[in-house]
């Protein structure tokens, strides 16, 4: 370097006066060199008991960072043989930085080292070598604090607040340009403005390899995060020891990835590859393969945060999958799952999927086919058993033909369904069947009283739309050796917060025999009719009905035993229980009745109640006939729903005493 | 057929006296099972939310529900569950507004209704909860 | 003369239409106290002195 061979003269000169005071000043226009560039220096000597040198640098820029005006003292320069050695320097303008340096002027070899702050420490070494090409230079920086990063750090990015980087850069320039950093970050901690994309204590180590061929830069990267919180929202991961290594290429246009694997510890292995448009920030095409995974560290970590609020977002998850997406022009284009001895359960019990199996591969344009296969679960308490799934997909569209669903011991046929519409529009729709399921069964499964019977329907049509289910035909429940049929069922967020549940309801033919023994009633023969009109159940509770109950037509014995009648007065509250022990009617074990009759309005948690017809005291309930009769009159037309559910359960749950 | 008359007219006339109460309508029926529920619900996850509230992490909106204000009010490790919990809180009151209205057979007063509790929420607030003015700006009590 | 008469009585007109049109059938004022009842009990303001006030009939 021109330089260093003045230098070189100069400094010859320099020391052959040893005891005079003298000064010799050079000025130099500017220096240039890799990546460093200085203007306007003027380099003094001052020869006195010591030598001293006093380098000012109008304008210094050193890889895009310009200082102005800076000033480098050294008091005390010596020289041993061709080094001239600076011990104790310091540089004073920008900033007071202790500086010390040896620097070969036969060489051009230059050792530099900085110490900003107590345990801050900048080793600069050029090694200049016999040619341009030759000189290797390497940065050590150890215990650098955050804020020295500040004028490189991207302003979109989260801001750092804490964290210390220590590492080595090493530049050469052999054969091609080449660069190998190697650097370890503690305690790095940064945060955007609303704390929703923050991190804390983070420990990691980044290795970084690049050669640069003409334009191109080709690059091998190692990340590992050790230590420290992260908060992307909405996903939350700790370091544990993950790592990320990475292939590439990178120039002006684009960033490519050809080879990518994270390492997540608890969870597997991600494959990935990218490309990125550096002009446009689109990823123009990316893929993700990830193989063997657990879905239940998956779903805790980074499905469960994602799904918070859904249906889906308070499950167990357990099973294994592989999954692989690619995606184009930043939006999924495809994707292939596959499901190995995958459960799912939602935590209230709305739903549950047991042993998935099979693959699930998906076009966003592009029709895809495949079968699952599906132990068994549970819908609403209602368990279903093994089948088939054969469906077809193409983008937000899903058929699936024909399926047979095991439930308890019958059957669903779901045929023809189909979903379509897209985002708040979306919707699906099946025909249907219910091959008799048995009474007793999924009264248990439901928690209800054991009845026995069947429940069968044919259903032209169930669709779903905006959290609504709706069937189309009627569910005909055959119990109590009558008919039950609900129609014009209307299901409202089914697995949601408050499901709601409205149908009409008919029945017919009813065994009174039956259905008093099943629920402890006493015993009343005979049959009834009912229309439950505009039933609606709130949270599986009864809200609102209109419902009218009376005896049916036709020839059948028509008796009603004392305990019954001890239920039904019952409801009335205690005084009126009292009134048939006292008379002489309680040596009859049963009485007649003609027919029997009550409605109940139910609204706003009263009951509007009436009877077959009205008497100046009230309304007939049970109108007498045969021996002996007894009439059961109703008096008060407005009562209280939860009082009136109370009565009835400490009737049925045998609290009446019968003497 | 003397003794069935006799025993007919015997036959008791058992009177029914339903005890129970006749809910007046003047006011805005709120008791039903739904709401009670709800209510519950809100109620047990009150004890996660106010010291949200008190520090200011999260923060009543105008139009009746909360929101998360200020995410670095919470410690890192808990701003995710914290997110959950406003989630929740808002579905409830989702469906507290909706549920209201159904039990008064009036779907349409849902927003109505929002717009009350958004009132009362406000007024009920405790000193140093943050809230949301006219305007949309955050306001301290 | 006349058509001074018809602008203030058109003027009334609108006014008490204005009126009549403000009383909203939302009955805000039980509403509110709805809301208050919900309100006390979610945020357990009427604690004081008694764990819990029976429900009324």
């Amino acid at each position: 370097m021109r330089f260093s061979r003045v230098a070189g003269v100069v400094l010859a000169l320099l020391f052959a006066y040893t005891s005079a005071a003298q000064e010799l000043a050079l000025r130099f226009d500017a220096i240039a060199g890799p990546s460093f560039f200085a203007e306007k220096i003027t380099a003094t000597f001052r020869v006195a008991h010591e030598s001293e040198l006093d380098l000012r640098m109008a304008e210094v820029n050193v890889v895009g960072n310009r200082w102005r005006d800076v000033r480098i003292r050294c008091p005390a320069i010596t020289q041993d043989r061709d080094n001239l050695i600076c011990a104790q320097g310091m540089v004073e303008a920008p900033a007071a930085i202790p500086v010390s340096f040896r620097y070969s002027t036969l060489t051009g070899n230059l050792d530099l080292e900085l110490k900003p702050a107590a345990d801050e420490r900048w080793r600069l070494t050029i090694v200049a070598g016999t040619s341009p090409a030759a000189r290797e230079t390497t940065l050590v920086v150890e215990k650098m604090p955050h804020t020295r990063l500040a004028p490189w750090w991207p302003a979109t990015w989260p801001k750092l607040n804490a964290g210390l980087v220590s590492g080595k850069i090493l530049l050469t320039a052999r054969e091609s340009n080449h660069v190998k950093a190697d650097l370890n970050v503690t305690n790095l901690g940064f945060a955007d403005a609303s704390g929703l994309h923050a991190g804390e204590h983070v420990a990691a180590t980044l290795s970084i390899e690049g050669q640069r061929r003409g334009e191109q830069w080709q690059w091998q990267s190692r990340l590992e995060w050790k230590a420290g919180d992260v908060l992307w929202q909405p996903v939350f991961v700790s370091g544990a020891g993950h790592v990320l290594d990475a292939t590439g290429l990178l120039d002006n246009k684009q960033l490519v990835v050809m080879r990518g694997n994270l390492s997540l510890v608890g969870v597997g292995n991600l494959e990935f590859g990218a490309t990125l448009n550096r002009t446009t920030s689109v990823l123009e095409t990316a893929t993700l393969k990830m193989f063997d995974i657990g879905l239940s560290e998956i779903y805790e970590k980074f499905l469960k945060p994602v799904l918070q609020g859904t249906a889906l977002g308070d499950m167990r998850a357990d099973g294994r999958m592989d999954i692989a997406f690619e995606l184009r022009n930043g939006s999924v284009s495809s994707a292939d799952l596959a499901f190995r001895g995958v459960s799912v359960e939602d935590k209230s019990r709305r739903f549950a999927v047991f042993g998935l199996n099979g693959r699930l591969p998906w076009h966003h344009e592009q029709l895809t086919a495949a079968v699952l296969k599906v132990s068994g679960g549970e819908i609403l308490r209602v368990p279903f058993g093994a089948f088939d799934l054969p469906f077809e997909m193409r983008g937000v569209r899903l058929r699936v033909k024909n399926i047979e669903i095991p439930v308890l011991d019958g059957k669903l046929n779901v045929n023809d369904f189909a979903t379509s519409g897209e985002g708040p529009d979306w919707r699906w729709r099946f025909s249907g069947a219910i091959v008799p399921i048995a009474m007793d069964k999924l009264t248990v499964a439901l928690g209800l009283p054991v009845m026995h019977g069947t429940l069968s329907a044919t259903i032209p049509a169930v669709s779903y739309q905006q959290s609504t289910l709706s069937i189309d035909g009627g569910l005909v429940f055959k119990v109590f050796d009558g008919t039950i049929t609900a129609r014009n069922v209307v299901l409202e967020q089914p697995l949601g917060k408050v499901p709601r549940l409205i149908a009409d309801v008919d029945m017919r033919n009813l065994d009174l025999d039956l259905l008093t023994r099943t629920f402890a009633f006493g015993n009343i023969t005979g049959r009834v009719d009912a229309h439950i009109a505009n039933l609606e159940l709130v949270n599986w509770i009864a809200a609102r009905f209109d419902a009218r109950l009376a005896s049916s037509a036709g020839d059948f014995p028509r008796r009603i035993s004392q305990a019954a009648v001890q239920s039904i007065s019952s409801l009335g509250g205690a005084g009126a229980a009292a009134a048939i022990q006292r008379s002489f009617l309680r040596f009859f074990e049963t009485f007649g009745y003609s027919s029997l009759g009550l409605s109940c309005r139910l609204e706003s948690g009263v009951c509007h109640m009436g009877g077959i017809e009205n008497v100046p005291q009230g309304y007939v309930i049970v109108k007498g006939g045969g021996i002996p009769a007894i009439s059961v009159l109703g008096y008060n037309r407005s009562v209280g729903w939860n009082e009136l559910i109370e009565r009835l359960k400490r009737v049925t749950g045998g609290n009446v005493i019968v003497e | 057929m003397r003794t069935n008359h006799f025993v007919r007219f015997i036959g008791l006339v058992v009177l029914m006296h339903f005890a129970g109460s006749v809910a007046a309508q003047a006011n805005l029926e709120v008791n039903t099972p739904a709401v009670a529920a709800l209510q519950a619900g809100m109620q047990k996850r009150f004890a996660e939310l106010s010291p949200l509230l008190s520090n200011g992490a999260v923060g009543l909106t105008r139009d009746g529900f909360v929101a998360l204000r200020d995410a670095n009010a919470v410690p890192l490790a808990q701003r995710q569950q914290v997110n959950g919990l406003v989630t929740a809180e808002n579905q409830d009151r989702t469906a507290l507004y909706r549920e209201i209205a159904r039990a008064n057979n009036k779907p349409e007063w849902e927003n109505d209704i929002r717009a009350t509790f958004a009132q009362r929420w406000i007024d009920k607030a405790q000193g140093g909860w943050y809230f949301q003015n006219n305007a949309g700006a955050w306001t301290r009590k | 003369m006349r058509t001074l008469n018809l602008c203030c009585g058109l003027i009334l007109f609108t006014l008490l239409a204005a009126c009549v049109t403000i009383n909203i059938y939302f009955p805000a004022a039980a509403a509110e106290k709805a809301a208050d009842k919900i309100i006390d009990e979610v945020w357990q303001l009427r604690n004081s002195d008694k764990p819990a006030l029976p429900p009324a009939k």
